[in-house]
């Protein structure tokens, strides 16, 4: 990281009257020296207000106060792109690990379910439920008549069989 | 009131006049005023038209469920909003609803926090504003309205609430509606902070605001919201609060219309509906689950905020197969210059927030819970009120009732196999909190309530033992507050903020939770004082269960005429952080010590100090039988003195090491029991020596005695009276002040008499 890449803005958390939300407010300036600045100020807090709780929702008239002045030093990153995540062509069967007896609404009976584990997360990968898909961050349930699709950056889609 | 007139006249008229009689006088109505009709129906509608045919048709279960998370979702974010923008300090921790009712105004559904009491009493106005402006030319239901109200006597829990109720259409029509209530306190009253304990008529209660419109197109009409700034203390409070309901109301609404564009607003009509009639359902077959039969209870407040009474407030349950009736007849009359009525709607949401709090809390909040239960009541009686008898301090009968139910169900379940909840012993119930007023440290003139009465300490359960100031009695996740910000805008200080108090709890095998005491002086103001409307100074209010002990009483404590802020700066070591010690040592000279129950409001000078106690619950089960180890707990943790656990508990333990000597216990407690049977009576003769025919001489009864039928009335200074149940007239009270009055007058003039001056 580059000395010259931090950057620094001054921020106010601000509130209407004694109520307890405050908003942050960016200040388009680094020091208030007039009334001009202050009302500016204020005028940032209305639109910010206004942008999150509906126009119209501002009381400037109960008063304005600021709670916390703070300088935030920052860096921008580059940002990830979660691009590829829909549904791909592909649908690859994947190998249980294993099964058990899993009871389903509306079935009296257990049902013997195929287990399968994480690298039911490749990108392709289709089952068709019912299933259990047990991975390191989640358990995945695929109902019957239901289907189990990963995508990239661990995207999993859930359809609806078509009824035949 | 209501343009309604003898049935016997109507009667000799032929139908035809009568059809005209009755189109005349809807024609010409004098005044809209609170409609029994309306006040007086806690049913459910009936189903619309579309309801009808919606809820005979093929509806997706799983699609009404996604509906209820949505909704779910939907008020706990406008809720949320409300309680972070809002300025009241009801708003700040809790005291607020968000719904949304069927377009015939049954409320379905409020946010999953805060206040369970609003459920069963916000669908009134809704009603009235169907009934009386629907059609009225110069007002009607348009989209882009909304209406406030505050007046209980149309329906709401007490006058400091105010609503925002918005219409929501689609496609022109009228599909449901959205409401905000909020405890807004300040209303312009007699007394700052909307409950004014000395107001005597119902125009000494401040804002009485009926239904009517203030919003059109979505937007505040300022000269009606200057009208009613005009009319109140806090100006700032009256215009910020209503925008903060209408613009959670909108972001609520913004919600719904996504519902509707996702499963269409059928869904939505269906869902709302589908929700109260399952409820109700649920309701019918829990109580026939319940054993047939009836328990009682009578219960008493000891004050009306201007002197003591006793004041009673029973509860009969009955149940048959899959009815049950809470009877309420034999209540004290109502008491017509004292602030200390109800209106019956009040009455039945506090009924309502009990079952579904302490009986049934896994049942959904929403006014069904109460649509199959009979209520009964004596017209004109304290828990009944007529619309003259001002009720600016119902929350003394109210929160009676909001432990009723709850005190007699546990009788009828404690049978049952399967219970919805741990059988338990009464929840504190009394409002025991400051409400103040006056001019402040940034010169703005202000007045409302301090949210202690959310720090309540809850009943002893049937298998442990209750929990330190867990919430108010009618609603769950609320708040007390923060201090800081209460001090950073108004000019008093809690000297103890919050400290639970030794040696005040319902006993018992497993006793109460205990409130907080706090001690609170005024900085910085010279016109700034406080007010406490409550009951429980001389009779428990809180009743123990099964042989568990009642709450203890609590007094308010002051020391006038002393500035402890001269002395914290100059001998800070000397204060005292316990109501007990400062009121028993009595350390400052020239201080003016008293306790009283209720206090009228009262400027504080600066450093006087104000002392009051939020109350414990009532106990479970016998003291012989509480473990020991749990006795040994509560004096680990200081909650309770080494003296009152021998003489209460019969236990022997070492007070230094806190070792129990088992065997002594059990022998000091069975030589209890001996001495119990030993004190006993037979019960013929109990009775023959215990009861009176009638309340003792010089008592201040109200009420009932030993026939309901008959309903006693003793105002202080005159002559005991008795009425007949179905012809209740208000009581009128004469002037504490008079009273003294005549009273010192008598004095001189036996003084005189004595010394022979004026023969």
């Amino acid at each position: 990281m580059n000395v010259e890449d931090i950057q620094f803005r001054l921020e106010f958390d601000m509130r209407y009257g004694n109520q307890r939300v405050e908003t942050a407010v960016v200040a388009k300036r680094a020091r208030i020296n007039s009334l001009h600045d202050v009302l500016e100020l204020i005028g940032a807090f209305h639109v910010s207000y206004g942008s999150r709780f509906g126009e119209g929702s501002q009381a400037t008239e109960s008063g304005v106060g600021i709670n916390t002045i703070r300088v935030t030093s920052f860096v921008e990153l580059d940002k990830v792109h979660f691009g590829h995540i829909k549904p791909v062509a592909e649908k690859n069967s994947v190998e249980p690990v294993g099964s058990r007896a899993c009871h389903f609404v509306d079935v009296d009976e257990p049902v013997d379910t195929p287990v399968y584990d994480d690298s039911a997360l490749q990108a392709g990968s289709y089952i068709e439920g019912p299933a259990l898909v047990t991975t390191s961050s989640t358990t995945y349930l695929v109902e019957f008549g239901w289907s189990f699709h990963a995508s990239n950056h661990g995207a999993v889609w859930f359809d609806r069989l078509t009824k035949n | 009131m209501n343009g309604q007139t003898d049935n016997s006249q109507l009667e000799s008229l032929s139908e035809e006049d009568r059809k005209l009689y009755k189109e005349f006088l809807v024609e010409n109505q004098l005044f809209y005023g609170p409609d029994p009709e309306i006040m007086m129906d806690h049913t459910l509608s009936p189903r619309s038209d579309i309801e009808e045919e919606l809820l005979s048709s093929d509806l997706d279960a799983q699609k009404i469920n996604l509906v209820r998370g949505r909704l779910t979702s939907a008020l706990e974010e406008s809720f949320n909003m409300v309680e972070q923008m809002g300025v009241a300090p009801g708003a700040k921790w809790g005291d607020l609803v968000t719904a949304i009712f069927t377009a015939n105004g049954d409320l379905s559904q409020v946010a999953p926090h805060g206040i369970v009491v609003f459920a069963a009493v916000c669908h009134y106005p809704i009603k009235f504003i169907r009934k009386y402006w629907e059609n009225e030319p110069t007002v009607g239901i348009k989209e882009g309205d909304g209406f406030i109200h505050n007046d209980s006597r149309y329906g709401n829990i007490h006058n400091t609430d105010q609503s925002m109720i918005v219409p929501i259409f689609h496609k022109g029509e009228l599909i449901c509606w959205l409401a905000s209530t909020i405890h807004e306190g300040e209303n312009g009253a007699i007394e700052p902070g909307g409950m004014p304990s000395i107001a005597e008529s119902r125009f000494d209660e401040g804002l009485k605001m009926c239904p009517f419109k203030i919003v059109e197109n979505y937007e505040i009409k300022r000269d009606l919201v200057n009208f009613l700034q005009n009319s109140v203390r806090d100006p700032k409070l009256q215009l910020a609060d209503i925008k903060v309901k209408l613009h959670s109301v909108l972001r609520l609404r913004d919600r719904v219309e996504s519902i509707i564009e996702e499963f269409g607003k059928d869904y939505l009509i269906a869902t709302i509906r589908r929700t109260l009639e399952d409820t109700e359902n649920e309701v019918r077959k829990r109580v026939a689950e319940l054993p047939n039969g009836t328990t009682r209870v009578n219960t008493w407040i000891d004050d009306d905020l201007r002197e003591h009474i006793l004041a009673k407030v029973p509860i009969n349950i009955t149940v048959k197969d899959d009815q049950m009736t809470l009877d309420l007849r034999g209540a004290s009359p109502e008491l017509m210059n004292r602030s200390t009525n109800m209106s019956a709607g009040s009455m039945k949401t506090s009924l309502l927030s009990n079952l579904v709090l302490f009986c049934w809390p896994d049942l959904p909040k929403n006014q069904a819970v109460l649509s199959p239960i009979n209520v009964l009541t004596n017209k004109n009686s304290m828990v009944d009120s007529s619309p003259e008898a001002p009720n600016a301090m119902s929350l003394l009968p109210i929160f009676q009732c909001f432990t009723l139910p709850s005190t007699v169900f546990a009788k009828l379940a404690y049978c049952m196999p399967k219970r919805y909840a741990a059988i338990n012993a009464n929840h504190y119930n009394q409002p025991a909190t400051f409400v103040y007023g006056g001019l402040t440290q940034h010169q703005e003139v202000t007045g409302n309530f301090c949210a202690d009465i959310n720090g309540n300490g809850s009943g002893a359960r049937e298998n442990s033992d209750g929990e330190h100031s867990l919430s108010p009695v009618f609603g769950y996740m609320t708040d007390t507050g923060e201090m800081e910000l209460a001090e950073e805008e108004l000019p008093f200080v809690r000297l103890v903020s919050q400290q639970i108090a030794k040696d005040r709890v319902g006993a018992g095998k497993y006793r109460s939770g205990m409130g907080y005491e706090q001690i609170s002086t005024v900085n910085q103001s010279d016109e700034f004082g406080f007010m406490s409307g409550q009951s429980g100074a001389k009779h428990p209010s809180a009743y123990g269960l099964f042989g568990g002990y009642g709450s203890p009483t609590y007094p308010l404590a002051k020391i006038k005429n002393i500035n402890i802020l001269d002395t914290l700066k100059e001998d800070p070591q000397s204060f005292k952080f316990s109501m007990v010690d400062l009121m028993n040592e009595q350390a400052y000279e020239g201080g003016e010590y008293s306790a009283q129950s209720a206090l009228n409001f009262k400027i504080c000078n600066q450093g006087e100090i104000y002392m009051i106690c939020q109350g414990a619950g009532g106990g479970y089960g016998d003291v012989l039988e509480r473990p020991t180890a749990l006795i040994m707990k509560d004096l680990e943790e200081n909650l309770m003195s080494a003296e009152y656990a021998k003489q209460l508990y019969k236990i022997e333990f070492d007070e230094e090491k806190l070792i129990v000597d088992e065997e002594a216990t059990e022998k000091l407690r069975q030589d209890e029991r001996k001495a119990r049977i030993k004190r006993g009576v037979p019960y013929d003769e109990f009775v023959a020596n215990w009861v009176k025919e009638e309340p003792a001489e010089g008592l201040p009864y109200f009420g009932s005695w030993d026939d309901n039928e008959k309903i006693i009335a003793s105002p202080p200074g005159e002559k005991r009276y008795v009425m007949e149940s179905n012809n209740i007239s208000g009581v009128m009270m004469s002037n504490p002040k008079d009273r003294k009055i005549k009273a010192l007058e008598a004095e001189i003039a036996a003084l005189k008499e004595k010394t022979g001056e004026g023969q």
